[in-house]
């Protein structure tokens, strides 16, 4: 009996050394399940875009992505931004000095990218659901200066690969942070 | 055996005490802000013939130089909270603080400490049964407060603004009725196309 009772202090005593949390929390198992552009279609497990000059009446459109989110367990997560980094995937050989396929567009943030700010929040599991709690949001990917720089660069052979990391906090405190790569065609 | 029963007790005090949990007989709202939701109801492109909402917020430069008033309904901010405990909130203050993506303070509210405040006054909802809520953010009740971020001396901003981008911190102030300050604050983007100023 004195051994159930001492058992049953040990995760109070825990408590101090934790923030009161309960240490068998689990944290959010969440997932970017897909992207998908506003304009274009899907060629060969590619999203293709299409852009335009900046102003262009519907140019808007091009300009946001809408992002699909899982979350597959019962804790609720917090975004509250998204960074995104643009590489060419071709060589930028207008650069001083020309800089490798790949590379990060430095006119668009280069290797730290841009990074938007948003307050979103995704549900955990109700109740069983193999395919976990999905939820999308508009999100900008293609800025105004990004624009100006396909414009006035050769970036039609390649295109540019946009790196888009979620970041946010689960219920239960713990980091979370979920990328995935949505490539763009500029023609 | 006794006496391990009536020292139990205690060591849960105690433990409590060390822990720093609150006392459970004089909770807090538990109140969290769970998303700000933006819209944008401006009908000059073809994206926006029926109302948009986004997690951001969208200006069309094109469009707003054509109007010699800003109609402020048509940018909106929504801060959407939830109040998990029976505990009332009062949201009696806003401010709305401006930065550029560098992140130095600019509008010509950066004078002002805190940004642009104003004082309001919002009273929440708070679950009334073990069943409320189960709603769009899980347990709780919501509550929102809509706002207009933009206005006239943001679009004055606008006209000589470098980048395409501008961040607004939403903060909202408050008190429950057992006496805990509510202070609860987030960060969306401003995004600006068409004729700007480059």
């Amino acid at each position: 009996m004195r051994r159930i009772l001492s058992l049953a202090t040990i995760p109070l005593l825990m408590a101090p050394f934790t923030g009161c949390r309960n240490p068998f929390d689990p944290s959010a198992d969440v997932i970017i399940d897909h992207f998908e552009p506003r304009m274009g279609s899907m060629k060969q497990g590619e999203w293709n875009n299409e852009i335009t000059r900046p102003g262009a009446s519907w140019a808007v459109q091009a300009q946001y992505v809408t992002v699909f989110i899982r979350n597959y367990s019962t804790v609720g997560v917090s975004f509250s931004s998204y960074t995104v980094v643009y590489r060419q995937v071709s060589e930028q050989a207008g650069a001083i000095p020309p800089l490798p396929a790949h590379s990060p567009i430095t006119a668009a943030g280069g290797a730290e990218g841009l990074t938007f700010k948003f307050v979103a929040h995704l549900l955990g599991l109700q109740y069983p659901n193999n395919e976990g709690q999905e939820r999308s949001w508009n999100i900008q990917v293609v800025t105004d200066d990004l624009l100006r720089y396909c414009a006035n660069t050769e970036t039609q052979s390649g295109g540019i690969d946009c790196e888009i990391t979620m970041h946010g906090t689960d219920h239960n405190g713990h980091d979370v942070t979920v990328s995935g790569v949505w490539h763009l065609e500029v023609f | 055996m006794t006496r391990t029963i009536k020292t139990l007790p205690l060591v849960l005090l105690a433990v409590a005490m060390a822990g720093g949990c609150r006392n459970p007989f004089n909770p807090s709202a538990d109140i969290e802000l769970a998303e700000i939701t933006c819209s944008n109801k401006d009908t000059s492109s073809n994206d926006n013939k029926v109302q948009v909402t986004r997690p951001s917020l969208w200006i069309n430069c094109t469009y707003l130089k054509t109007l010699s008033t800003i109609d402020y309904t048509q940018y909106t901010a929504t801060m959407n909270f939830v109040v998990k405990n029976k505990v009332i909130v009062t949201i009696r203050r806003i401010s709305m603080v401006y930065t550029d993506p560098l992140g130095n303070e600019i509008t010509l509210y950066k004078n002002v400490s805190g940004g642009r405040t104003f004082s309001t006054l919002y009273r929440f909802s708070f679950p009334a049964n073990n069943n409320s809520g189960s709603g769009s953010y899980g347990e709780g009740v919501a509550n929102s407060i809509e706002l207009y971020p933009i206005d006239s001396k943001v679009y004055e901003t606008i006209k000589a603004y470098p980048y395409d981008t501008m961040y607004v911190t939403i903060t909202a102030y408050g008190d429950d009725e057992n006496g805990y300050d509510v202070r609860l604050s987030g960060t969306v983007t401003i995004t600006f196309f068409g004729e700007c100023n480059k």
